[in-house]
């Protein structure tokens, strides 16, 4: 950790201040480890800094008393790295917790929260900080990072944490098939609404991002893989050198297109419309674009260009079915 | 004691935040600065903590702490303290604004909490701060991390609106409203806020990242937040409000409603009942399924259908179906 300013050093000992009071005494190891302070700068900031505050005039009747480690007074019969902190009641609760932060920890836990598990730990969790703070976690919050079958999510975070290599079953959409692969799962993450795994998937031989959704079995199996160092955060919408690259021409009222697909270019042209610029790694996904919008979209150009008329081609595909 | 010659500037600058704060929980009346210069204490050198003798520049220092206090979120409030021959301004920390409610975690409940909020992050607003405040990170943090949740500026008023009961004003689609918040969700990559909206004397759904800004003429009269905070329990929660629902845009129309029957095929029939919201309503042998969907909004309808490409088609009414078949021809001259 970089140095710590006075901020990060004030914020985090009103904070334990109050739990070493409730604790009686506590050992600075575990009281650095809860509160992410470096264990030289906390002893230093307990007997040096903590020591000498107090209520004016600062006799020492009105100082917070900071007992053990190497001040004068030590804790009888406990070892010298115990601490108790006492004369100060003012500091004996932790700071209310900030909307922000509120918000923050009951959506984390209610995200995470499995509908089964209404006694598990966190349930429980989530239950007193709802009551403490008055809140109604299941009315005034709803956190969906992504439409998945949670009895996916459960193993793939289990083979990602033990490095064990997976087999699913997945449906490609721009293949129209399933099929089945081994993948080493690297991360689970949210974009745009959607769940997704990034993977090295040994069958195609290369990193590769599933959507969640798509797959139709998980099983994890026994043999372990060695961790990939990743170093780019995964994307769902990571073009590949040989994607071809669209211009579409959007009218006006098309707009919501710019922020639900990654555009790499965008530029408003004399007649009012939008031009952008998208990298195509799945030509169901630019079908489905271009039905959609119709008359709202106009493909202008694809390098390198594709040999069929995908709108029309996609129309005449779908119609099949109705006609 | 040990010699205070070796501290650094910043844990001096701890020193007198510390003492500050006690000395503004403490007192039972708003404290003038000259006052807390006093209570606080004054540097005798570089080398000890205090505000300095000049009241000048320890005007000037209680100001930057006062900005690291709101930085950290503590509740300073502020009066006139009329005993003195002049009025003065004075400050002040009430014990109840400041103090978190009891909670009592156990530790498995704070290590679930660490390992929670460490999987979802939420943009821009420290999880380990929260945790400290409840007793400190417990346990280990989950090693891969799941989803950072983008926030809007106004987010965290607006959950406190939810939490409070506190009716928002704010400006959307050129109007403005003044809205009894219910829900506030996060849903395809959106935050929404939901709730009775006064101006238009129905239930709304607002797309948090579309509250304008305040328009010049509302500005001019005062600095106006982007959403204004009525008082706390200003209207009550009854039985009748509706929880969440998803988004489903071909339900939100101002059409009659119809039931659309909808075939997909069975390697899409997982992912549509997701997306739709609902289960199938008949199983055909092939393993494709019928969804029979309540539709408001056709033009809606006929995007979700679309998502499916030709994995899906609508079977009746004849309205919507010739719709589709009217839309692809366009399409497919």
């Amino acid at each position: 950790m970089s140095r710590l300013s006075a901020r990060d050093r004030l914020g985090r000992m009103l904070e334990l201040v109050p739990w070493v009071m409730s604790q009686g005494a506590a050992e600075i190891g575990e009281i650095s480890q809860r509160f992410d302070y470096p264990q030289d700068e906390l002893r230093e900031d307990l007997t040096k800094v903590l020591f000498v505050v107090g209520l004016y005039p600062f006799t020492p009747d009105q100082l917070i008393n900071v007992i053990g480690l190497d001040t004068e007074e030590c804790l009888t019969d406990a070892d010298e790295d115990q601490v108790a902190i006492t004369n100060a009641d003012y500091f004996s609760r932790p700071l209310r917790l900030t909307s922000a932060q509120a918000l923050s920890l009951i959506g984390a836990a209610k995200a995470l929260l499995m509908e089964s598990d209404t006694d598990g730990p966190l349930s429980r969790g989530l239950k007193k900080l709802a009551a403490g703070l008055d809140i109604s976690p299941n009315e005034d919050l709803e956190i969906n990072l992504g439409d998945a079958p949670p009895e996916w999510l459960q193993p793939l975070r289990l083979a990602i944490q033990q490095h064990k290599k997976t087999q699913i079953t997945y449906y490609s959409f721009g293949r129209g098939q399933i099929t089945e692969r081994i993948i080493q799962p690297q991360q689970i993450f949210s974009e745009r609404g959607n769940l997704y795994v990034s993977a090295y998937c040994e069958t195609a031989e290369g990193i590769r991002v599933f959507l969640i959704d798509r797959i139709r079995a998980v099983q994890v199996l026994d043999e372990r893989f060695a961790p990939l160092t990743q170093t780019n955060p995964p994307s769902a919408f990571q073009p590949r050198l040989e994607d071809p690259r669209a211009v579409i021409h959007l009218a006006p009222q098309a707009s919501w297109v710019l922020e639900k697909y990654p555009i790499e270019h965008r530029e408003t042209l004399p007649n009012n419309k939008i031009a952008i610029t998208m990298r195509i790694s799945e030509t169901s996904r630019l079908e489905r674009l271009l039905l959609q919008l119709g008359a709202q979209a106009e493909l202008h150009s694809v390098e390198p260009p594709l040999q069929i008329q995908i709108a029309q081609s996609a129309a005449t595909r779908v119609l099949s079915r109705y006609l | 004691m040990a010699s205070e010659s070796q501290l650094k500037p910043e844990q001096f600058r701890l020193e007198r935040l510390l003492r500050l704060i006690a000395a503004l929980i403490n007192s039972p009346r708003f404290l003038s600065i000259a006052e807390l210069q006093t209570q606080v204490g004054i540097t005798k050198n570089k080398y000890s903590a205090g505000y300095p003798a000049d009241f000048a520049s320890a005007r000037r220092a209680f100001h930057r702490d006062m900005n690291e206090l709101k930085a950290l979120g503590i509740p300073v409030i502020s009066g006139k303290i009329n005993e003195l021959e002049k009025d003065t301004w004075g400050y002040l920390i009430r014990k109840q604004d400041y103090a978190l409610p009891e909670m009592d975690f156990e530790s498995d409940e704070l290590a679930a909490l660490h390992q929670a909020c460490t999987a979802v992050r939420f943009h821009g607003i420290s999880g380990a701060e929260a945790l400290w405040k409840l007793g400190g990170q417990v346990g280990e943090a989950t090693p891969t991390e799941l989803a950072t949740v983008p926030i809007d500026p106004c987010l965290a008023e607006l959950f406190r609106a939810v939490t409070e009961q506190r009716v928002l004003r704010f400006n959307y689609s050129g109007q403005l409203r003044s809205v009894e918040p219910w829900t506030l969700a996060f849903e395809q990559g959106h935050w929404y806020l939901m709730g009775y909206d006064h101006t238009r004397r129905d239930k709304r759904t607002f797309r948090v990242d579309r509250i304008e800004e305040p328009s010049q003429n509302q500005a001019a009269t005062k600095a106006t937040p982007k959403v204004e905070l009525g008082y706390p329990g200003g209207f009550e929660l009854t039985a009748d409000i509706p929880g969440w629902s998803p988004i489903q845009p071909w339900k939100l129309g101002d059409q009659p409603e119809v039931t659309a029957h909808l075939w997909v095929t069975s390697t899409h029939a997982p992912t549509a009942s997701r997306r739709l919201g609902q289960t199938p309503d008949a199983y055909n042998h092939d393993g494709s399924v019928i969804f029979e969907v309540p539709v408001r909004n056709p033009v809606a309808f006929r995007s979700v259908v679309l998502e499916f490409l030709d994995q899906a088609e609508i079977l009746r009414p004849k309205e919507l179906r010739d719709d589709m078949v009217w839309w692809l021809q366009e399409i497919a001259k």
